[in-house]
């Protein structure tokens, strides 16, 4: 009997410490269209920080929802959807303001208002640290997510469809001005101006992103050192991928595919130093790599296929080496608008070589000479394209390359490679 | 149509096709053909490649065959003549089965040696389109010269500068006039200069529709869309067309005032 009652006792005990437990955890608040709180605007009010605002299928029009206050946003589909919150093209709806640890997740945004004067965006973030917004959706949104001198966010496993109709008045998928440490992780963007942009932003990680179709450049970076990018996927972007300004970028197992116009390029590079460029592929754009001023960087195992121009590469550019690289029927390899090169080509395999290897080193036994002569005088007269194919640019191009005179004599690769290397993304 | 001119065409037709060497050049472009697809291990390739090849090969072999017929067969035309046959009729009969043979006799070793390896796409319409459009203009060409000129040697030297005038320096002469005019925008004027000469028509046609389209992404928008539409489809025929008719009427007035 004693027993009995001491172990009915220590249940006892032991209940009442487990409910207490429970009730200092974090405040749990439910928001749906028929709860006592209909209002995600007025459920962060009451709120307290930490707090876990549980919000259900439904469609919310608020007006502008700010967030001063460290608490998780959850979306939930309990049986309609990923509840909607709708900006009836007035409003920017979410801003989280000085605030770290913001969750948000699990939520369709839609119709953002719009404006010439400030940028409109579906969910803001200023001055925060740590925020982490995942699993939403957005549709028609000026900007998508916007992230103003925020640090160490995570925007992981978002799809952002804009509407844009032309540059000026279309904003950008993700875009980043100022911070750092942010990872952007297996984002979809679309119909954007810029898909992603990061404007003086360090050390941040772009990984398995899916950009496309977006009006202007898929991803658009200036300023940004220190970042890495793996992995994306660029598309049918206006004008490309664009980077400028940077140092110490790591780009590796990126598609760059199908930019095509008369100022586009899967890659542009404006005075990009000490960066490494590996894995990538490049197929079907009119430029495939565009190089201005960029210094000392390491472009190896790429494929580069079925372009215009696989690299044009100015006159201002040193110390970039190209090893390994595979361009593959591409209707001009290399140009340049210097008759000096001083950068190096080694160990490339290039579908136009045609030299021999008589000792079988599966290393050509004559230099390639990737500059060809048409692609000079195309260079300087635009107008020559009517030309291109023709019986005349042969002839000439064989003359050429048996004594330069036009191209640049330093530019060559001394070690052609006479095999594919398989380059391109690791699978 | 009466009777001899049925007999005329028939005539004409069944000696050249009978020719031996255009059978011959057939099976060559056959097994062309299968080279290009053998060592490129790409259709694409081979077929852009084999159209390159085209562009100028058609044009030389067709004034080559033409003009050898016509020389060849010189006093025996003289001898048809003397009976009661329009020149006309001998004229045509002759431009007729001249094309048809010498576009069957191309077309057909390209698309067999596609159909060996059981491949055909869009491509090969292009190409077969061109082909024709190159027979039509220089069979027409070719047959005005040779009426014109009855001295063979004369007459071939003749189509043989004209050959390499269209496929080389008609060219030559285009990118003189750019590098020297450089400092003018002259997108249009390339173009028109450029279709002035049925090879770089042909070339200029076949560019949009390969690899080399990525590379219209530099040429001028307005240029750029005219290409690419079916607008610039359009004139190119009609410039085409142009090529064959004006040839093909000289010759035969010329053929026809023609005092043997």
């Amino acid at each position: 009997m004693k027993i009995l009652i001491w172990v009915a006792a220590w249940v006892g005990v032991l209940g009442t410490s487990l409910s207490q437990a429970s009730s200092g955890g974090p405040q749990t608040i439910r928001v749906c269209p028929s709860c006592v709180e209909t209002s995600i605007r007025k459920a962060i009010d009451g709120a307290r920080a930490g707090a876990v605002i549980q919000v259900s299928s439904g469609t919310y029009q608020e007006e502008a929802i700010v967030i001063q206050k460290s608490i998780k946003l959850m979306g939930e589909d309990t049986g309609a959807g990923l509840p909607v919150i709708d900006g009836q093209k007035k409003v920017a709806p979410i801003t989280i303001i000085k605030t770290d640890q913001v969750e948000i997740s699990g939520f369709v945004i839609k119709d953002t208002g719009s404006s010439y004067v400030e940028d409109v965006a579906a969910i803001k973030v200023i001055d925060s640290k740590n925020c982490l917004i995942r699993h939403n959706r957005f549709e028609n949104t000026t900007f998508g997510i916007y992230l103003q001198r925020a640090v160490d966010c995570t925007l992981d496993d978002n799809e952002l469809r804009g509407q844009a109709k032309d540059e000026s008045s279309g904003g950008n998928g993700i875009h980043i001005w100022s911070g750092s440490g942010h990872t952007v992780d297996n984002n979809r963007v679309s119909g954007h101006r810029d898909g992603i942009y990061l404007e003086f932003v360090s050390h941040a990680k772009i990984l398995r992103n899916d950009v496309r179709k977006n009006l202007r450049y898929g991803l658009h970076f200036m300023q940004s050192s220190d970042a890495d990018y793996f992995s994306n996927y660029f598309s049918e972007n206006g004008s490309g991928v664009a980077v400028m300004y940077s140092k110490k970028i790591q780009m590796r197992d990126n598609h760059f595919v199908l930019s095509s116009g008369q100022s586009s390029y899967g890659l542009l590079l404006k005075e990009i130093h000490d960066s490494v460029i590996e894995n990538n592929e490049f197929s079907q754009n009119t430029v495939a790599i565009f190089m201005e001023g960029s210094n000392r960087s390491k472009f190896r195992s790429n494929r580069v296929v079925g372009s215009g121009w696989a690299l044009r590469i100015m006159g201002d550019c040193e110390g970039n080496e190209f090893e390994k690289n595979d361009f593959i029927q591409n209707a001009f390899d290399v140009t340049t608008n210097s008759s000096q090169s001083a950068n190096l080509f080694k160990g490339n395999y290039w579908s136009h070589y045609s030299g021999y290897d008589l000792d079988r080193n599966g290393v050509g036994d004559v230099p390639y000479r990737p500059v060809s002569l048409s692609s000079v005088v195309l260079e300087q007269i635009d107008s020559s394209y009517v030309l291109l194919n023709s019986f005349l640019f042969s002839v000439l191009d064989q003359v050429e390359r048996a004594l330069p005179s036009m191209t640049p004599e330093p530019l060559k690769d001394e070690e052609p490679a006479m095999a594919q290397f398989g380059a391109g993304v690791r699978k | 149509m009466n009777q001899s001119s049925f007999k005329v065409f028939k005539y004409e037709l069944l000696n050249t096709v009978r020719n031996r060497w255009l059978a011959v050049c057939s099976v060559l472009v056959f097994f062309v053909t299968v080279g290009f697809i053998k060592v490129s291990g790409d259709f694409d390739k081979a077929l852009l490649s084999m159209t390159s090849l085209s562009v100028v090969g058609v044009p030389l072999v067709t004034v080559l065959f033409s003009s050898l017929y016509w020389y060849y067969n010189d006093r025996f035309t003289q001898l048809l003549l003397t009976l009661p046959v329009k020149r006309q009729t001998l004229y045509v009969a002759r431009y007729l089965s001249h094309v048809g043979a010498l576009a069957l006799c191309w077309v057909g070793g390209v698309t067999l040696g596609f159909l060996v390896y059981l491949h055909f796409s869009a491509g090969i319409v292009l190409l077969s389109v061109l082909v024709c459009v190159l027979v039509c203009v220089f069979v027409a060409i070719t047959m005005a010269v040779c009426a014109k000129v009855s001295d063979r040697m004369k007459g071939m030297g003749l189509l043989f500068g004209l050959w390499l005038y269209f496929a080389l320096i008609h060219d030559g002469l285009i990118l003189l006039i750019l590098f020297a005019l450089r400092d003018y925008p002259l997108d249009s004027v390339s173009g028109a200069l450029g279709v002035l000469n049925p090879i770089g028509l042909a070339r200029v046609v076949s560019l949009m529709h390969y690899e080399s389209a990525m590379l219209l992404g530099h040429a001028g928008a307005l240029v750029r869309n005219l290409l690419t539409s079916s607008t610039g489809l359009v004139i190119a025929l009609a410039v085409g067309l142009v090529w064959v008719i004006v040839p093909a009427v000289i010759g035969l007035r010329i053929f026809q005032k023609k005092d043997f």
